[in-house]
């Protein structure tokens, strides 16, 4: 028998292999299945809903006609807000606990009860948030409360995930940075933060499309459905909260004779929405890897 | 392990030379033996064993030089070879007095001595004594003792100084005889040479244990 | 093995003939009558530890202008340690704690008192892994000047110029300037890294066994720009390569720490060519020649 001649043991090994390799590529395609079944499925029953006015104009005859331009661009600046309140503070936080905080069994239990917000239910956030800014601070209720409530959600997973980038910076440029006598303030915000920024951006892309499709909170902090609201900005402040994610639940249930297709357009908006998030997140991070190489 | 192999190598060299040692005394030894009893094969074999002591110092050197560079030994061991290098050098050239001794002793093989040979033998066996004392020296590493060597080089001169004011004397009184004096006055020269490079074999083992050169053997002129 | 010597014992062990190194409690003086250089570093019993765990014990050691001092000894004998003393780099490390003083130009650096950023700008630091910032080769030099407000951008310009003329790189970056600086082969990078440094013009370069991840060639390169730039700066370097520290030192110290890893100190201070030739402690000889470590 010739050293080259495959032996019982390899042929076992090989089959083992194969098998495995297998099994791997079944549950890749198990798992994309599903995702394709329903973006078709709602692809193909809403597509023919959707039209320019059913984007931009307001409702007519309570929905039965028209648009939902009013939800869709107060999700938007709902959005906004959360990204304009929960991205900074959930930065910053999390360069304060991976730069500054004393390590130390405080240090590891505050980041684990940070870890753990990330998991709470999102109508245990509702129900917090509506009894923070209704029972205890007495706001009227507005817009941005709702805003308010989601940004919670998304700061949990924005802390979390900017430390863990923030961390995986490599000690080396740190410390060659701080060697040059470049304070640590400077060292943290020229070179940690740019290093860790894809990191960053992703996961806060993450959590603001999570934040885009919650029901929940939106049900428990009190939204109504679209209907003569003004569509200025400062209905953010004034006006009860409209999000596409209630809007679309309320339809759902309502039970009035809304066109089917018209639920699955409004179904359809909110997908494309949480999608067009998700992809500017990869081609941000794509952009901002390719930039540093290039630079 | 690369310092075992070192060890080995270096202990090697120090054999070597050790042996160049033996060759030299031996050289030195008969040379003085064929100018005693007129033996002139005798002396045409110590002029032919001195290419051996040569080669003996290239074979060394080259060693040295490959530990140098294979090694980059440092401290004691480059002293040690540094001191092999300088030793070896000063080996030959004793093995080169010693084959002037013998070529004196072809020249004189056809007439009987001027006077019995006294003072040259017993240079001659002052001077291998230094010799293997300070190669002993060497090998225990003994800074003291090569130092008490560099004494008897009094002692050789001393008796250098003797032959030559005896043949001196010889000469004047028995002009015929003046060429063979001076050939004798030449060998006993080459003896007393021959005490002097041990001395600087001594400076070097006191360089070698200290780590700095010391002048041992200063003229008391 | 050994167990750690005094200042006293290490005196009393000298050989005899040779004039005791160093009292209690007082400095090594290396130098002998011939050193014109002044003292630019004086470290007084200057110890470090992690914890409870010594690392680095009493050790006291003038650094002089202008010259190269390396620092050798066994892995784990706290030479490292002791080196970012120097620049206050073991403030970064929570559990370490510094003690004795460190005298730069007559100021104790390790004084509470004296802010460890300025110190930084004074002792610069080379690391053992080559670490550019991902950026350009223009802006990993100009990082430092821009960020501690040394210039417009004109002036940043040439001190970027110049900084890598001086670290013999510009002839080979001169068109790369704007590649990024991990673009750049290991040797290459490591000279950014101390062109980087030069930028800021420190009086002091720390080296943390710069060579020890490059090839020969790139080495040597390292090794003739040290020499080039000791005639402008002082540089102090950590290598475990004694043919490097013997090629391109003028004064070496050799650290030993105890068996287990404590209590590092500098164990033989002088000359390098008196190191390297006529040590005078046994230890320094078996290291050196390799008998152990």
């Amino acid at each position: 028998m010739t050293v080259l001649a495959t032996s019982r043991r390899h042929k076992r090994l090989d089959l083992l292999q194969r098998v495995v390799l297998s099994l791997t590529l079944l549950t890749t395609i198990v798992i994309c299945v599903p995702v394709v079944i329903v973006s078709a499925y709602v692809i193909s029953h809403g597509a023919s809903a959707i039209s320019w006015d059913f984007i931009f104009s307001g409702p007519v005859r309570a929905g039965r006609q028209g648009g939902f331009f009013p939800v869709i661009i107060l999700t938007m600046y709902a959005l906004l807000l959360v990204i304009a309140f929960a991205v900074p503070v959930g930065v910053l936080c999390a360069v304060y606990l991976a730069e500054y905080a004393r390590p130390g069994r405080l240090l590891r239990l505050i980041n684990l009860t940070i870890i753990n917000l990330a998991g709470v239910p999102s109508i245990v956030y509702g129900l917090f948030g509506a009894a923070l800014f209704f029972d205890v601070i007495h706001t009227k209720q507005a817009l941005w409360v709702a805003s308010a409530t989601l940004a919670m959600q998304a700061l949990a997973i924005i802390i979390t995930s900017s430390r863990e980038a923030l961390l995986a910076v490599p000690r080396g440029i740190r410390e060659g940075s701080l060697a040059l006598g470049v304070s640590k303030l400077h060292t943290t915000f020229f070179i940690a933060l740019p290093q860790a920024f894809p990191g960053i951006i992703t996961g806060s892309l993450l959590a603001i499309s999570r934040a885009a499709g919650e029901t929940a909170p939106i049900l428990v902090v009190g939204a109504i459905a679209a209907s003569n609201v003004s569509l200025a900005p400062t209905a953010v402040v004034g006006e009860r909260p409209q999000m596409l994610s209630y809007e679309l639940y309320y339809r759902i249930t309502e039970g009035l004779g809304l066109a089917d297709e018209r639920k699955w357009g409004l179904a359809l908006v909110l997908l494309a929405i949480v999608l067009v998030f998700n992809m500017s997140a990869l081609a941000l991070r794509i952009k901002i890897q390719s930039g540093v190489r290039r630079n | 392990m690369t310092r075992a192999m070192l060890e080995r190598q270096l202990a090697g060299l120090q054999g070597d030379m050790f042996m160049m040692g033996e060759m030299v005394e031996s050289a030195v030894e008969r040379a003085v033996e064929a100018l005693k009893t007129r033996d002139v094969e005798l002396a045409r074999r110590v002029i032919a064993d001195d290419l051996n002591i040569n080669r003996k110092r290239y074979d060394t050197e080259d060693k040295c030089l490959e530990l140098i560079a294979t090694q980059q030994p440092l401290a004691g061991d480059l002293r040690t070879i540094v001191s092999v290098l300088h030793v070896t050098v000063d080996l030959e050239r004793m093995g080169d007095h010693a084959e002037g001794i013998a070529k004196i002793a072809l020249m004189l093989a056809d007439e009987p001595p001027l006077k019995p040979y006294i003072d040259i033998p017993r240079m001659a066996d002052v001077a291998i004594d230094m010799l293997m004392s300070s190669l002993e020296a060497f090998k225990d590493r003994d800074a003291a003792r090569a130092r008490a060597i560099c004494d008897q080089d009094d002692q050789v001169d001393a008796l250098y100084e003797q032959v030559y004011h005896e043949l001196l004397t010889h000469m004047i009184k028995d002009p015929a005889s003046t060429q063979r004096a001076t050939y004798l006055i030449w060998a006993a020269h080459n003896l007393e040479r021959i005490a002097d490079r041990v001395t600087n074999i001594c400076e070097r083992v006191v360089y070698l244990v200290e780590g700095r050169i010391e002048e041992l053997n200063v003229s008391k002129y | 093995m050994t167990e750690t010597t005094s200042p006293e014992q290490l005196a009393a062990s000298a050989p005899a003939h040779l004039p005791a190194t160093a009292s209690a409690g007082a400095p090594y003086r290396a130098a002998g009558p011939a050193e014109t250089s002044p003292v630019v570093l004086r470290l007084e019993r200057v110890g470090v530890k992690y914890g409870h765990r010594s690392a680095v014990d009493n050790v006291c050691m003038d650094i002089y202008k202008n010259r190269i001092t390396a620092l050798i000894g066994p892995s784990g004998c706290g030479k490292s340690s002791l080196l970012r003393c120097l620049n206050r780099m073991n403030d970064l490390i929570p559990e370490a704690a510094v003690s004795g003083r460190i005298y730069l130009d007559g100021v104790d650096i390790n004084s509470d008192a004296v802010d460890p950023v300025q110190v930084r700008r004074h002792v610069g630091m080379v690391f053992q892994k080559p670490n550019p910032f991902p950026m350009s080769v223009k802006d990993n030099i100009a990082f430092g000047p821009k960020r501690l407000g040394l210039g417009s951008r004109g002036r940043i310009n040439e001190i970027v110029e110049g900084a890598l003329r001086a670290a013999t790189l510009w002839e080979e970056v001169a068109d790369k300037l704007d590649q990024p600086g991990t673009a750049l082969s290991g040797g290459q990078q490591q000279r950014l890294c101390i062109a980087r440094v030069l930028a800021v013009n420190p009086e002091i370069i720390l080296m943390d066994e710069p060579c020890s991840s490059l090839d020969p060639i790139a080495t040597l390169k390292i090794e003739d720009l040290m020499r080039e730039l000791v005639r402008e700066y002082t540089i102090v370097i950590v290598t475990h390569n004694m043919q490097q520290a013997a090629r391109v030192s003028d004064y070496t110290a050799f650290m030993l720490a105890s068996e287990h890893g404590l209590h590092g100190q500098v164990i033989e201070y002088g000359a390098t060519k008196e190191i390297f030739t006529n040590p005078r402690d046994k230890r320094t000889e078996d290291y050196i020649t390799g008998r152990f470590g």
